[in-house]
């Protein structure tokens, strides 16, 4: 728990033979427990309890970050593993971490999922918080779900 | 085989008064049966060689309704040996009637369905005989007691051919060596063509081929010690399973018509060495055995015509038995006490491989459809199947290794006061069970919206499951003589073994294959249902006890004999061990103890002859229902229990004439009627099949040196269904054997 960073890094090391598309996460990958809300048709869709695996590239510049088992509207009959890769991180001077992105293809389903687009994310991740909102963009309905996610170890 | 020649050769001894025990035995059948069927406490139906021979009963399927309130559908394959007696009963597994052959149990129901060649007599005893005989007795026991060769002398030998392109051949020679070795060999061979087309490619579902080989040897080895050895070995090739699709639109059964292979191969070997030790004191039984069997089924398990999947299930299977009877002569019992005790244990292992082979229609409907449906079309990017496997068939690889011990002691005392006979038994039964599986898939699954490869997805499933019990069952019965009559009362406890599921394996990994695909993308159900586990898959006994009022009598008075009994019984049940199959479209079928249940019902049955006139009648009603039976989606109480006959009826007639010439000595003229039913077909009562009469007739003219033998069954050609089940969602019948015509000569020197 206390070496978190150093955990995730070595995973990342263990598995950097991985080839892309491969996430540097795993299933030993800790993960963050906490509440998902996705505004859908102008009402919020809460979920509790959801997990969310973050590990580091080698160079920590980047991190890797994978929703476990989550819905984007309540009449969804599955839930989906949804990863958001190679989102540029910056340290800050308190310890934790910043990151941002805008424009990302997720992976989803064994692959880039480009039904959906991440815009607009903005988070920060410390040892026992991991904080962020996106937007998930379906490209297809051309429907944006603004998404927040708020978790902890 | 040098020394097995040279006793068929050596000259047989003449004892011309032995052969009447082929007709009306009066020798002891059985080490376990120490009392006189007129004393006996407990319906017994008796079916001597002469009646066997006449009706051309060549297995124990052919009993049905001869004996009351018993049903063994001919259905399948030889390894469907699914019996139904008093209303209770099961497809798969552990049978409800124990089946014993010269007092060696058969271990696997897979060979219950035996040539009963030279079988003397068939005695079978209703209602739970669970004291002497333990496990599989819960409704009763099937004893077969063959010719032996220190009873009867001689040469017999017979051929039959008949509807179905039937060919039989038989021989038998049965001989005594002066040093006192008795030795009797039978061979028997028979072929079929069968009775049912496969309409897919026009060839015959059923063909048969089978060879039976007994060889029995005994000889009293000293004064105080007699010894047998009963070697019997059997062979079988055979198609089957001709299932016909119901096809609810037109409410009708289309022909049957699969595309792959259904067959059937048995061999069994089972050699017994049965010594008895009589003393002043005491006589002690021993009979140890072996039993092989090696079988191999092969099955189109979606019965149609598409590719959808196959079973090949090869069985090897090797079981020791033993068992003690120690029961005691004049120092050791009294007029009022008398008594018998026993040991029984026995070990099998039974290594299998039933490895299911899905096919491309299998694929699409039964691993990606499933899959499919519940993939949202925001998440299948508009394709109507995203999940693809690259395969166009693979296997699901099963293997299995079940070892089974059990141990037990027994006891039954006999007291006899004045005109009572009362019995007290009571049998300590243990059984254990281990089973190691493993089962293993591998497939190249792809995403197609998303992935640009295949990915090699291998699920594997191994364990180890056990489970163990102990059955207390006990008996108590009086008898009451009048004369001529005797009227009866029995309450007694009977079981059924437990075991685990084999079947249901291959439902396991395609569930696990299926969500571990699933997993592997990052997909999960909302709700992913029950799935089964190992854990799951080991059954309970199923437990019963009877409780039975009867009553018999047997007059002869002049040329007049009448022998009749008539029993009602009450049966709880618990535990009862029912087949599932799991919702929707899976492919297995699974044992389950499904609650509580009862029977209620009456037997009678009755003989009456004068001269060559004869007339025997048997007639079964039951009413067997479940008490408590929720299988989650349905509650089932109060219904009756599916593919039991309420109703079974046997009524035979007939007349022997004798001639008064040089050349032909009789002919014997017999018509019979039987009729089962009705039988419902299903948990909920919506499927029956009415009473369904079949008649018969049969003929045997006897010259000097030989009988020429005419049987009709089915005469009237009646259409009916013998069996129905549901698989893959799709509904399926058998329909029963049409009008057969069988003629034989038989010689016997």
């Amino acid at each position: 728990m206390k070496n978190i960073f150093v955990f995730l890094a070595s995973a990342f090391v263990l598995f950097c033979s991985c080839e892309k598309p491969d996430t540097d996460i795993t299933v030993d990958t800790p993960k963050f427990s906490g509440d998902m809300t996705v505004v859908y048709e102008g009402e919020d869709f809460d979920q509790s309890g959801i997990q969310v695996q973050v590990a580091f590239n080698d160079e920590k510049t980047a991190v890797d970050i994978k929703l476990l088992k989550v819905k984007f509207v309540p009449a969804m009959p599955i839930r989906i593993d949804v990863t958001i890769m190679d989102v540029p991180v910056m340290e800050m001077t308190d310890g934790g971490w910043t990151f941002s992105a805008d424009g990302i293809t997720p992976w989803a389903l064994g692959g880039p999922y480009d039904t959906f687009r991440v815009d607009d994310l903005h988070g920060s991740l410390t040892e026992e918080t991991l904080e962020f909102s996106l937007g998930f963009y379906n490209t297809k309905k051309q429907q944006n779900y603004p998404t927040a996610y708020s978790g902890s170890m | 085989m040098t020394t097995i020649i040279s006793l068929l050769l050596a000259s047989p001894i003449q004892e011309e008064e032995l052969k009447d025990t082929l007709s009306y035995s009066f020798v002891e059948s059985s080490a376990k049966q120490s009392l006189p069927l007129e004393r006996l406490a407990s319906p017994v139906s008796v079916v001597y060689l002469d009646e066997l021979e006449e009706r051309m009963i060549d297995s124990p399927k052919k009993l049905s309704a001869i004996v009351p309130n018993l049903h063994i559908p001919d259905y399948g394959s030889a390894m469907t040996s699914t019996i139904y007696l008093r209303g209770f009963g099961s497809r798969m597994e552990n049978p409800v009637l124990g089946l014993y052959v010269d007092d060696v149990p058969v271990l696997n129901k897979n060979a219950y369905d035996i040539d009963m060649l030279d079988i003397r007599r068939a005695d079978l005893f209703r209602g739970p005989q669970g004291t002497l005989y333990g496990r599989n007795s819960m409704c009763g026991v099937l004893s077969l007691s063959t010719i032996s060769p220190s009873s009867y002398h001689g040469v017999r030998t017979g051929v039959e051919f008949g509807s179905g392109g039937l060919a039989v051949a038989r021989t038998s020679v049965f001989t005594s060596r002066p040093d006192g070795l008795s030795s009797g060999l039978s061979i028997g061979l028979r072929h079929s063509d069968g009775f049912y087309r496969n309409s897919y490619d026009g060839q015959m579902c059923d063909p048969s081929e089978s060879l039976s080989l007994r060889l029995r040897l005994e000889k009293r080895l000293r004064p105080d010690l007699y010894f047998e050895n009963i070697l019997s070995a059997g062979a079988l090739s055979q198609g089957g399973w001709p299932y016909r699709l119901y096809d609810p639109q037109t409410s009708s059964l289309l022909e049957t018509s699969y595309n792959d292979k259904c067959a059937y191969k048995r061999l069994t070997v089972t050699d017994a060495v049965k010594l008895r030790l009589d003393s002043d004191r005491f006589s002690l039984n021993s009979i140890s055995a072996f039993q092989l069997l090696f079988d191999r089924m092969d099955m189109d398990q979606d019965f149609t015509d598409r590719s959808m999947f196959t079973l090949a299930q090869i069985q090897r299977e090797g079981a020791l038995t033993q068992e003690l009877v120690l029961r005691p002569k004049e120092e050791w019992k009294s007029e009022v006490w008398d008594w018998q005790s026993g040991f029984f244990t026995f070990w099998k292992y039974n290594r299998m491989s039933a490895p299911v082979n899905f096919k491309q229609d299998g694929i699409n409907d039964l691993i990606l459809g499933n899959a499919n449906a519940s993939i949202p079309e925001d998440v299948s990017g508009g394709l109507d199947a995203p999940l693809a496997i690259r395969e166009s068939n693979f296997m699901i690889g099963s293997e299995f290794g079940i070892s089974t011990f059990g141990a037990a002691l027994y006891h039954e005392s006999y007291f006899t006061l004045d005109r009572w006979l009362l019995t007290a038994g009571l049998r300590l039964d243990y059984e254990g069970n281990m089973m190691n599986y493993c089962s293993d898939a591998a497939v190249h699954y792809r995403f197609l919206p998303t992935m640009a490869d295949w990915k090699r997805f291998e699920t594997l499933y191994e364990g180890k499951v056990s489970d163990h019990y102990f059955e207390l069952l006990p008996k108590f019965s009086a008898l009451y003589n009048i004369g001529d009559a005797r009227v009866f009362a029995v309450v007694s406890k009977g079981y059924r073994s437990g075991g685990f599921n084999t079947q249901i394996f291959s439902d396991i990994l395609q569930n696990m294959m299926m969500n571990g695909m699933m997993a592997d993308l990052g997909v999960y159900l909302d709700d992913p249902g029950t799935a089964v586990t190992a854990d799951d898959t080991a059954y309970r006994p199923e437990k019963s006890w009877n409780f039975e009022l009867g009553a018999g009598t047997d007059l002869s008075r002049g040329d007049h004999r009448f022998s009749g009994s008539a029993s009602v019984f009450y049966i709880l049940c618990r535990d009862q061990q029912i087949t599932l199959f799991p919702p929707g479209k899976s492919t297995g079928r699974m044992m389950a103890n499904v609650g509580r249940s009862r029977s209620i019902g009456a037997e009678a049955s009755a003989l009456y002859e004068y001269k060559g006139l004869s007339f025997s009648a048997s007639y079964g009603y039951t009413d067997a229902r479940f008490l408590s039976y929720d299988d989650g989606n349905h509650d089932y109480s109060g219904n009756r229990i599916p593919y039991s006959p309420a109703h079974t009826l046997n009524a035979r007639t007939g007349y022997s004439f004798t001639f008064d010439s040089s050349a032909v000595r009789s002919l014997s003229l017999n018509a019979d009627c039987s009729a089962v039913g009705n039988i419902w077909w299903d948990e909920a009562n919506t499927l029956k099949e009415p009473v369904v009469f079949q008649i018969g007739a049969d003929m045997v003219l006897d010259f000097r040196l030989l009988d020429f033998r005419v049987r009709f069954d089915n005469l009237l050609d009646e259409d009916f269904n013998v069996f129905y089940f549901k698989s893959v969602g799709n509904s399926f019948f058998q329909r029963g054997k049409p009008f057969r015509l069988t003629a034989g000569i038989s010689i016997e020197i």
